[in-house]
Formats: structure tokens, C-alpha cells, sequence
């Protein structure tokens, strides 16, 4: 399990965030509980970091929400934007470059 | 109140007293809907495997982590009771600004009148600029923060 120190390398938390995002409309729980699962459970987060990167992707206007109720509870779903998706592909490349960059020195061990 | 010296969270309401200490309570009022609705979520899960309501809530508390951490992210990504006054204050500050505007179009038309076009204009142009300099500024300090402050903004104007 990794901390939030390694979350932020990079800005991964945003591009992991708005990757999910891009799948279509989630809320925070669920955001959590699916990035972990996807990373077979090496990514995961406190929520208390979770929270304060979404409400702060929402003031850069990467993500917009709305709450529904469902079952008697108010959740608040978040959504990719227009901005959002532009960032999400920027995010994307240059965390392949760089990625692909480290592998390659790492490979040479 | 000083967060630091708060003993560690026992219960939810804990945990969001350290975290939204001193934000503006729109602020609040939302990490507390986010936080509590993704608390809840968490707890029926651990309910779901089988533990019981009390280790449920202990282990839906523990996954929120730590609420002194939570509370400096917060403040990165909304504004502090304090500066949300501050913004207010520097929303009021406008207001001086928009006199100089309207003087200014009320000495250009009297210079005007009087055929002194030229000084009229340097007036009316210093009030525009002066009036431009605090929207902007005022909206930039707002923006770094969180769009929902130029609500707040324009709820103030």
C-alpha cells in the first residue's frame, strides 16, 4: 500500500481520479473502492486525501457534480468536463513518457 | 480552534471538527455531506463481510485516515472563515474604485462642457483601469481557491 506521498508523484491522483471519470459519472466511494480494485489493491488512499483532490479538480473545473438520492441516501456524483478531458489526455502522455523513461533506465539492471 | 491540540478523532463528528475547522461554512457543509455520505457507504460494506455495526464504524473511521492531513488539504481547496471576510472585505473595496469611475464620467462631461475634453478623459480612463484592476484581482484570489467563492463573490456584491 502506498501513501499519499507517492499518490501526488506526478499528479497520479488527478490523472487516476479523472481516468475513472472518463467511464462516465461516479461518486467518491465508489471512485475509492474501483481504483483500488483496478491496481489489484496497490493504490489505495485514505479518503481524507480523495476528497480535498476532488473538491480541488472541481475549482480547476477538470470536474463538475451534482447530488442524487439513491436508497434513502444523498450521494454526490462527480463528472468529467470538456477541460477535464483535455487534462486527462495531457495527464496520460506525459505519465507514459515518463513512466516509459524510468523503464528504460530500470530495464538496463 | 487549534487542531493540533484536539485529542484523536473517536467518532465521525470528531474527525469532521478537526477536518473543517475554520473553513467557511459552505465549506463545511459540503466535506460534511461528501465525507459522511462516503462514511456511511463504507460502513454497510464492513457490514456486508460480516463485522459487527461497532468494528464496522472503527474500521470506516481508521479508512478516512488522519483528520489533521485531511483538514490542511481542505484548506488548500476552500476558503478559511477568515478568508472568505478577507474576500468580502476586498469585494467592498470595489466600491471606491467605482466612484472614481462614476466622478470621472462626471468630470468629463463638466471638462467636457467646458471644452476640456483631454482632462475629462484621463480621469474617466483612471477610474475604468482602477475599477478592472480589483475585479481581476479579487477574482484571480477567488479562482486559486475554489470557483465557488465567486459565488460567494457575487453573493457579496
Amino acid at each position: 500500500m502506498y501513501g499519499c506521498g507517492y499518490m501526488n508523484f506526478k499528479g497520479s491522483l488527478t490523472a487516476l481520479i479523472l481516468q475513472n471519470l472518463s467511464r462516465g459519472p461516479n461518486h467518491g466511494y465508489r471512485i475509492a473502492q474501483e481504483i483500488k480494485a483496478q491496481s489489484k489493491g496497490v493504490l489505495d488512499f485514505k479518503e481524507g486525501t480523495l476528497y480535498p483532490a476532488l473538491h480541488g479538480l472541481e475549482g480547476k473545473g477538470l470536474i463538475s457534480s451534482a447530488t442524487r438520492e439513491e436508497n434513502g441516501r444523498t450521494r454526490r456524483y462527480y463528472r468529467l468536463t470538456e477541460k477535464g478531458k483535455k487534462t486527462l489526455a495531457r495527464e496520460r502522455e506525459e505519465w507514459l513518457q515518463f513512466s516509459g523513461a524510468i523503464s528504460l533506465i530500470l530495464q538496463e539492471a | 480552534m487549534n487542531i493540533f491540540r484536539k485529542p484523536r478523532p473517536q467518532n465521525l463528528a470528531d474527525w469532521l471538527e478537526i477536518a473543517t475547522a475554520e473553513l467557511a461554512p459552505s465549506a463545511q457543509d459540503r466535506i460534511c455531506m461528501d465525507i459522511a455520505s462516503h462514511y456511511y457507504e463504507a460502513v454497510d460494506e464492513h457490514e456486508r463481510k460480516g463485522l459487527s455495526l461497532s468494528a464496522s464504524k472503527g474500521a470506516a473511521l481508521a479508512e478516512l485516515g488522519d483528520a489533521r492531513a485531511a483538514a490542511r488539504r481542505f484548506r488548500r481547496a476552500h476558503l478559511t472563515e477568515e478568508e472568505s471576510r478577507r474576500l468580502a472585505g476586498l469585494l467592498k473595496s470595489c466600491h471606491p474604485s467605482l466612484l472614481v469611475q462614476f466622478g470621472g464620467f462626471v468630470v468629463f462631461a463638466e471638462l467636457g462642457a467646458l471644452g476640456h475634453w483631454r482632462h475629462g478623459s484621463i480621469f474617466s480612463v483612471v477610474g475604468v483601469v482602477l475599477f478592472i484592476v480589483y475585479e481581476a484581482v479579487a477574482y484571480i484570489l477567488a479562482r486559486r481557491k475554489n470557483p465557488r467563492s465567486v459565488v460567494l463573490m457575487q453573493a457579496a456584491g
